[in-house]
């Protein structure tokens, strides 16, 4: 005997389309998941105790920054991660990169490469983890001080990304032949004594020490950024390509884009720290003053890189290289309307 | 020349703290400026043990396959109107506490552990911290999704993080959590990683989420499951910090049993939150408060977990006895303060029906029938002003100076009292509603003395949506700055109640 069920579903009228707060914000429309998951989740007012740790703040705080907004939330992630899109769309990334790892071991590329060339990719290149892994706590620090979830999500997800970079770029190094003894150690002694990186390194050193978390996106999302990527991914990678190595290329495409994934949200956040009714002139006073200073000091930096353009077989044009580099700071800084001198 | 063979705990190494270096143009203390002032000493970072061994593209991978199964059965959950197949509407309420007092924690821990991974000196501990911090974000998430959906067809859900701010109930979960974030970040770990994630998060989640799968809730019966690979990494971090602490020096130890003794007693009341709710709030009980109490705190962390730790010179914490003199009393006494006080709280209380009683009667033999019955049976017949044919506390209680709970506990010692002690500092009364909550007062009066207690401030003037225009407004001004609508009162005069009654009239019929 056959049974045959039929389920009348009843329709319900829900009662609410969204949360409170959002109907307030948004108007009488559903929400979608990104803004449910980011807009007023940070707590406000009425906190309990100050920080034992500093004094003369609350536990989330204006004030931790001269940088502000009128509302936090006018700012929102034009890439709409929250945590689920955020990792399914890296999960999604890294396919890619696993697969170009297959592919190198099936073809053996890496034993393949050039050794002389090697050991200038092994100084130029390696000892960037140190620079990414700084990166990570930058932006962590970021998302413990910034304020409203829409901003410290991005900068979570963003050191995510950079300790993400540091350890792909370690994962390159483990595949590598070892003609010189330890890679990883060679590359730390090249981050701290080789005179390429000093200037970068007391960059970021200092950097390190900055409790702004403006300042800190400044000098690192609009300075460090947008010099030492186009400089390593872009420059760098089309004269290795003119040595004949084609290897990394597809590693340097992968930072790039990560690099641009995180401009999104910087430059969003910056056009709005900008134009906001308030604080706009003094956000503009502040990150004009700043990034004057880390710019040039970044610009000065990446000379030293200029040692870098020796490569073995064909010689790079490093000053050519520095104006690429400088034109995409301009253009970036000139999106934003700001007045910057490099 | 042919690569090293590396372990793999030497492989992570090189992923993690082989990034690290020591800075030559700064100095270190310049970086992490926060780590000393707590008077931990740290000889050798690297004696560090990873406690587990995660990349961020494994992470990647690993979080984005759990969450792409989460919201898949969220969404047949929402497109099924699967919230007409719970066991009774009467256990959203237990949500409602959880969306309200528990998912802004879980947003408050994503945070401070970003603060760790900023401010930790130890590589190796700042990356188990980062992932730590990713995971919280996750779990806050995951929950306001969830709850987005029970928010569209009830009350109590609508205004979780402005209610976390504000309303009386929330500050003990709110001032447990800002204790945890104004600390170090020594005593931050401590707090959450080992007294809260080691030593209670089975007692809080367990029941939640067995509650959740009794009573038909699959969205959160899956985050639960979900979320229990990130809480054993979590736990492991817990042991692994307390421990690494007590081996790096002597002068640890004494420091780190004061912020066990305090954190264990601070994280203990909390849960009692917990212990109302599976008592009294669950349609269909899973276990009692004194059964879960016994299997998680007296057999595995009293005679587990404290007979490991001792060989460190650790003790079990501090009033751990009264605890466990408390277990047959706490539920009744919290559930009572919650019923009492209903009126002025985003979710519904009842009267338990006789089959609950005699439940609560055989889980609590020592003290059901003798000490909370009468409460009911005289709770029917009281009448008051408010919606609902039964009593309600009218008026403001005084709350603990510490955990924030109305006073209301009973003495096991001599159960016909409330315990009541109070400390005079600098020329001011504070009261405590047990000897824990008073000596964690004693070891910080500085920090407790700025606790923003809710019923204090309704007194001076600060939480008025306007000035009331007699005392008959005075609630109500607060009711609406709480954003308290039709979230309130007993369930049987709710909306909730009204409109399960009229969805479940004739919901499927069935044709052969």
């Amino acid at each position: 005997m056959s049974v045959q069920y039929e389920i009348k579903q009843k329709v319900i009228e829900p009662k609410r389309l969204a949360f409170d707060y959002l109907l307030k914000r948004y108007g009488n429309r559903p929400a979608s998941r990104y803004e449910e998951a980011t807009v007023d989740i940070q707590q406000r007012e009425n906190f309990h105790y100050r920080p034992t740790w500093r004094e003369g703040v609350e536990i989330f705080d204006v004030n931790y920054s001269e940088l502000k907004l009128t509302d936090y939330y006018s700012f929102l992630d034009p890439r709409q991660y929250y945590y689920y899109t955020y990792n399914a769309t890296r999960a999604k990334n890294y396919e890619a990169v696993d697969k170009y790892f297959e592919f190198c071991e099936e073809r053996g590329l890496f034993e393949k490469v050039n050794e002389d060339w090697l050991k200038v990719f092994n100084r130029y290149f390696i000892p960037l983890r140190h620079l990414e892994y700084a990166g990570w706590i930058l932006l962590v620090g970021v998302a413990r001080f910034g304020y409203g979830t829409s901003i410290t999500q991005c900068a979570e997800f963003n050191a995510c990304d950079k300790y993400g970079n540091a350890q792909l770029i370690t994962r390159i190094a483990f595949e590598l032949p070892e003609p010189d003894g330890d890679i990883f150690e060679n590359a730390k002694k090249t981050w701290l004594e080789d005179k390429i990186f000093q200037p970068l390194r007391e960059y970021v050193e200092k950097l390190l020490t900055i409790q702004d978390w403006g300042e800190v996106l400044i000098g690192q999302n609009l300075a460090i950024d947008v010099f030492v990527n186009p400089l390593v991914h872009i420059e760098l990678d089309n004269l290795a390509v003119e040595n004949g190595v084609t290897t990394f290329s597809f590693f340097s495409k992968y930072f790039y884009d990560m690099y641009k994934d995180n401009m999104r949200w910087t430059e969003k956040l910056f056009e709005v720290l900008l134009s906001d009714p308030n604080y706009g002139e003094n956000n503009r006073k502040f990150i004009e003053s700043k990034l004057n200073y880390y710019a040039g000091q970044i610009s000065k930096a990446i000379d030293e890189f200029a040692d870098v353009f020796k490569m073995p077989k064909k010689k790079g044009d490093f000053k050519k290289a520095k104006e690429n580099v400088l034109n995409h700071a301009r253009e970036v800084y000139g999106k934003l309307g700001l007045n910057i001198k490099i | 020349m042919a690569k090293k063979k590396l372990t793999l705990a030497q492989k992570y190494h090189i992923y993690t703290r082989g990034l690290d270096w020591e800075p030559t143009y700064v100095s270190k203390k310049d970086i992490y400026p926060y780590a000393e002032y707590e008077g931990i000493k740290i000889k050798d970072w690297n004696k560090w043990e990873d406690p587990f061994r995660m990349t961020v593209e494994a992470y990647w991978k690993y979080q984005a396959e759990k969450d792409r199964r989460f919201y898949a059965i969220l969404d047949g959950f929402i497109q099924n109107q699967g919230h007409l197949t719970l066991s009774d509407a009467r256990y959203l309420n237990s949500i409602k506490l959880f969306i309200q007092g528990v998912t802004p924690l879980e947003y408050m821990a994503h945070r401070g552990f970003a603060f760790v991974a900023r401010h930790l000196p130890g590589p190796g501990p700042r990356t188990a911290a980062f992932f730590q911090s990713m995971d919280e974000l996750r779990h806050t998430q995951i929950e306001v999704h969830a709850g987005s959906n029970f928010n569209k067809y009830y009350d109590g859900f609508h205004s979780m993080t402005l209610m976390h701010d504000r309303v009386w109930y929330l500050s003990v979960p709110k001032s447990y959590f800002d204790d945890a974030v104004t600390a170090g970040p020594f005593e931050y770990v401590t707090a959450i990683s080992f007294s809260f994630e080691y030593a209670l998060t089975n007692l809080l989640f367990v029941p939640f989420m067995s509650g959740a799968a009794y009573n038909g809730d699959t969205p959160t019966m899956t985050f639960g499951f979900s979320a229990q690979s990130d809480e054993s990494r979590h736990m492991t971090l817990g042991l692994q910090v307390v421990k690494f602490l007590l081996e790096q020096h002597e002068d640890n130890v004494p420091i780190i049993q004061r912020w066990i003794d305090k954190w264990w007693w601070r994280g203990y009341r909390l849960t009692s939150l917990v212990g109302a709710m599976m008592d009294y709030m669950l349609p269909k009980r899973v276990m009692s408060w004194k059964e879960s109490f016994e299997l998680y705190i007296e057999d595995q962390i009293l005679e587990g977990l404290f007979r490991d730790l001792e060989r460190y010179g650790i003790r079990p914490p501090l009033h751990m006895e009264q605890s466990i003199k408390e277990k047959e009393f706490l539920s009744h006494d919290v559930y009572w303060i919650l019923f009492s006080f209903t009126f002025a709280a985003a979710f519904h209380s009842w009267i338990p029906k006789e089959e609950e009683m005699e439940w609560l009667a055989e889980k609590y033999p020592r003290t059901f029938n003798q000490y909370y019955r009468w409460r009911y049976e005289k709770a029917k017949q009281a009448k008051t002003p408010l919606p609902g044919d039964r009593f309600y506390y009218i008026g403001l209680p005084q709350l603990c100076q510490v955990c924030q709970i109305p006073m209301g506990f009973t003495d096991p010692d001599d159960p016909n009292n409330f315990v009541q002690r109070y400390v005079e500092y600098e020329g001011e009364i504070y009261h405590f509603c047990s000897d824990g909550c008073k000596w964690i007062f004693e070891q910080e009066p500085e920090k407790y003395v700025q606790a923003w207690l809710p019923v204090h401030e309704i007194y001076k003037g600060n939480c008025f949506a306007e000035p009331p225009k007699g005392p008959d407004d005075v609630v109500p001004q607060v009711l609406k700055w709480y954003n308290i609508q039709t979230d309130n009162f007993d369930y049987f005069v709710s909306e909730d109640y009204k409109n399960w009654k009229e969805w479940h009239k004739d919901m499927a019929t069935v044709v052969v």
